[in-house]
């Protein structure tokens, strides 16, 4: 059956399609709720990748499965055992199609707002609600977020792997020659057993611009990512020496708990400057954003807590004229992010790939991603686009009934989740 | 067919549909597009609202129709021929499901950002690409903007035609009576426009106005528009006195061309402030948000234009924890407004009652409105059905312009400026 007539048909079917949706029933987590799918969550997986050990829960990479008693199942990636776990027995018997509904009954439920980590799992989770709905609708997830706006998202590589280049001025070159928008580099001093000495490593890293800047030829063909590893006034002195070569971007000049500090250095310095790789939630960025005091959003998937959130927050830096470059997490939340940044319009889009390439872990189908020439394509599969093979995954729990802990929140005459 | 064994069919059979899908494909203006829906465009046309006559843009109520190959199509609401002609001009042979891509491609086209006017053609043409999308995939649109959030959307009254409104207790009583959230009055002195304004007065006259109205209804239950009549000190002095009386909001305290000066007005007043009924785009109202200047929008349907640029304010909102009543436009508006409200998050979201009004070009249910409250429509699109015989046919578009309109892509394919 060709697609075109698939839509054809959908159009003489539908009213006999939605002659079955009762507008109004009660559901198992006792608020009524207006009936989008008539489809039930059932049973929400979690697996561990294999193979992948870092502790860093900002890059957590487990796999959720949401299913639902129409069989479809949805997957996302990332959180820890406990947060997914949290989630999950607050969502037994809900209607997958209510997204933003059930971000906002997770968010605002157990009283206290989500921390980072929390955060991660309920963004996990939310990835895989739109999952379900892309393939219960038969569209990709991008088509759910306004339909695509670029036909690929560029890409900039962190290192280049696919390179005999003896340098890494010659594999920066070859990762341009290769079809990257960008090759991105990190300050000098990174070896945790030698000492950091900042004087030493300011006049190295400015040293070690100057030649990738040589070599690649300027144009916004290198970055790099100061990764808070410089105070203020160090940071300062590297961005005012290379303010007149040519980085697509500045990473992390300082730390990044108090964004004020960004109003102190844009007043003395003009590089394009990229921060939000460590945020959360959106109030961790909204300010720098509307005081306009970045170029480059680095928040992600699927750390902001999902692809919703991160939608907002593009919604926030097209309306401020900043790009957005997310962090890379884990290869499920890259694919993700193509569907987000494919169909938002800030001007400035780039992902990162680190070592210049693509992902391939066993439990995901090798074209999960379409990548070409320094490019991530838009996916037009159902949903997400990825297969999981649970096989290949590590089970860690399954969860069939919500809590018995009768958790606070409240609610709207209207049905809205309210603040406790 | 079920619903339900639709949604479990279609999964069986997806990697089918998606197979035909070719990816890349060239468009009618000579760029490359990546495929959507393998949809096209093929004509849109515009009809005027039989026994609406009046002249206001901003409430514009004219019939955009849009005409795809699949045969299914989507209705809008807004605009006038002028803007609706260049908008549709620019998007024939174009792939419906490129909602935000031909928003982009519309707005940044022609070089000059759209006025309000244009941007109410361009909300009208963008409200019938969502009616199209959610006909085509079979669900409500507020499916395709994050799933419903809530059962219904509270309304606000000024005084129902069928309702006693001899006094103003009396027609404060009847809205509350009939499930209405909030009875809203205006300033007085706005009846007559023979009669000079005399703002001393009409200060003294609105706060016992007031008075009666809060003592009839009760704290909480009623809001006015001061309806940008006043002077800034003639408005803090009606502010300030009917603040303990407990207004759910008060609208436009003043005129709205200078936003700067609600950073005075915020700081002489505690009322809760409602303001943009006025406003078009986004740049309008982002900094009122931003820096929490008010604690209402009144932007509406297809004003911002359109749905896309709609929701994007409501994430701003929720952000700055300011609350969203939408202006009252026309009754297809109304029902686009309540598949946005209905999918978004700000914690207080009302409609004002006054465009709940039934056309015989529509059908008679377009809206579900029972005691006050709107509720969601699961129809698919916006739910809308528009009966083309019973409105008035003006212009059919079925090719692009020939002019040679300033606009420039990205490498990667997005719209860029020009």
């Amino acid at each position: 059956m060709q697609r075109r007539n698939f839509f054809q048909t959908a159009l003489m079917g539908s009213g006999a399609i939605l002659g079955g949706i009762s507008g109004l029933k009660a559901n198992p987590l006792k608020f009524t709720q207006t009936a989008s799918s008539n489809l039930k969550i059932k049973k929400i997986r979690y697996y561990a990748a294999p193979g992948y050990t870092k502790p860093l829960f900002n890059q957590a990479r487990g796999i959720v499965e949401i299913e639902t008693d129409g069989g479809i199942i949805g997957i996302g990636e990332g959180g820890t055992k406990d947060m997914v776990e949290q989630c999950s027995q607050m969502l037994i018997g809900a209607d997958p199609f209510r997204i933003e509904h059930l971000w906002q009954y997770l968010y605002r439920g157990m009283f206290y707002p989500p921390g980072r980590e929390k955060l991660h799992g309920l963004g996990a989770i939310e990835m895989a609600l739109w999952d379900i709905k892309g393939k219960a609708l038969n569209v990709p997830v991008y088509e759910l977020m306004g339909g695509a706006t670029r036909e690929y998202i560029d890409c900039y590589a962190t290192g280049f792997k696919n390179s005999t280049g003896a340098t890494e001025y010659d594999r920066a070159k070859d990762c341009i020659a290769a079809g990257f928008r960008t090759y991105r580099t990190g300050p000098t001093g990174g070896s945790g057993e030698t000492p950091f000495d900042f004087y030493d490593n300011v006049k190295q890293t400015i040293e070690h611009c100057k030649k990738l800047d040589a070599a690649v030829g300027g144009s916004g063909n290198w970055a790099i990512d100061l990764h808070t590893r410089f105070d203020t006034q160090d940071g300062l002195k590297i961005c005012k020496a290379i303010e007149n070569l040519e980085p697509y971007f500045i990473e992390d000049i300082i730390r990044s708990e108090n964004p004020a500090v960004y109003k102190t250095i844009r007043s003395l310095t003009t590089v394009p400057i990229a921060v939000g790789e460590q945020f959360g939630d959106r109030w961790d960025i909204n300010e720098m954003i509307e005081s306009r005091l970045i170029d480059y959003s680095r928040t992600t998937l699927p750390n902001s807590g999902g692809l919703s959130e991160l939608k907002k927050i593009a919604s926030m830096c097209e309306t401020h004229y900043v790009g957005m470059i997310p962090h890379f997490t884990g290869p499920l939340s890259t694919a993700s992010l193509a569907h987000v940044l494919g169909s938002s319009s800030p001007v400035r889009c780039l992902m990162e790939l680190a070592g210049g390439e693509v992902e391939r872990p066993a439990y995901f189908n090798d074209d999960y991603i379409l990548f070409n020439k320094g490019k991530i394509y838009l996916n037009p599969a159902p949903g997400l686009g990825v297969k999981f093979n649970p096989k290949k995954a590590d089970l860690l729990f399954e969860i069939t009934s919500n809590t018995k802990f009768p958790h606070p929140y409240l609610k709207s005459p209207d049905g809205a989740i309210h603040n406790w | 067919m079920h619903r339900k064994n639709f949604l479990q069919s279609a999964l069986l059979g997806s990697g089918v549909f998606l197979g035909s899908m070719s990816g890349l494909k060239a468009m009618p203006d000579g760029s490359l597009q990546h495929a959507s829906s393998n949809l096209k465009i093929t004509k849109i046309r515009y009809y005027a609202a039989p026994g609406y006559n009046k002249p206001l843009i901003n409430q514009s109520r004219g019939i955009v129709e849009i005409q795809t190959d699949g045969g299914i199509i989507g209705i809008g609401e807004g605009g006038t021929v002028d803007m609706i002609k260049q908008c549709a001009q620019m998007i024939i042979g174009a792939d419906p499901f490129r909602i935000e891509h031909i928003w982009q491609y519309l707005y940044r086209g022609m070089f000059y950002p759209p006025g309000r006017e244009k941007l109410h053609g361009l909300g009208a043409i963008e409200m019938a690409l969502w009616d199209i999308k959610g006909k085509a995939l079979g669900v409500p649109v507020y499916d395709l903007l994050g799933g419903a959030t809530r059962d219904y959307i509270d309304c606000y009254k000024g005084g129902p035609d069928d309702m006693d409104k001899s006094t103003e207790e009396k027609t404060g009583r009847s809205v509350m009576e009939a499930g209405y959230r909030v009875y809203r009055i205006g300033p007085t002195g706005g009846s007559n426009v023979e009669k000079p304004f005399e703002p001393g007065q009409n200060v003294k006259a609105t706060i016992a106005k007031c008075k009666v109205v809060s003592n009839a209804v009760g704290k909480g239950n009623w809001a006015i528009d001061l309806h940008t009549r006043f002077d800034l000190t003639d408005a803090m002095t009606i502010c300030n006195e009917i603040e303990h009386l407990g207004p759910y909001f008060v609208e436009d305290p003043v005129r709205s061309e200078n936003l700067a000066v609600y950073k005075t007005v915020r700081q002489m007043t505690k009322v809760p402030l409602a303001v943009g009924e006025q406003f078009g785009d986004r740049w309008d109202s982002n900094e009122l948000i931003e820096n929490h200047l008010i604690d209402y929008t009144r932007f509406t349907l297809p004003n911002t234009g359109g749905i896309s640029e709609f929701k994007k304010l409501a994430s701003m909102c929720e952000t700055h924890y300011v609350g969203m009543i939408p202006h009252g436009t026309g009754p297809l508006s109304v029902a686009a407004l309540v598949h946005v409200l209905g999918s978004s998050s700000p914690a207080r979201c009302m409609y004002e009652g006054s465009g709940i009004s039934k056309v015989d070009y529509f059908n008679g249910d377009l809206l579900d409105f029972r005691k006050g409250k709107l509720y969601l429509n699961p129809s698919p699109g916006l739910g809308v059905n528009f009966d083309s015989t019973k409105a008035t046919f003006l212009i059919e578009i079925n090719e692009n312009t020939k002019y040679p309109h300033p606009y420039l892509k990205s490498p990667d394919g997005s719209i860029h400026n020009w």
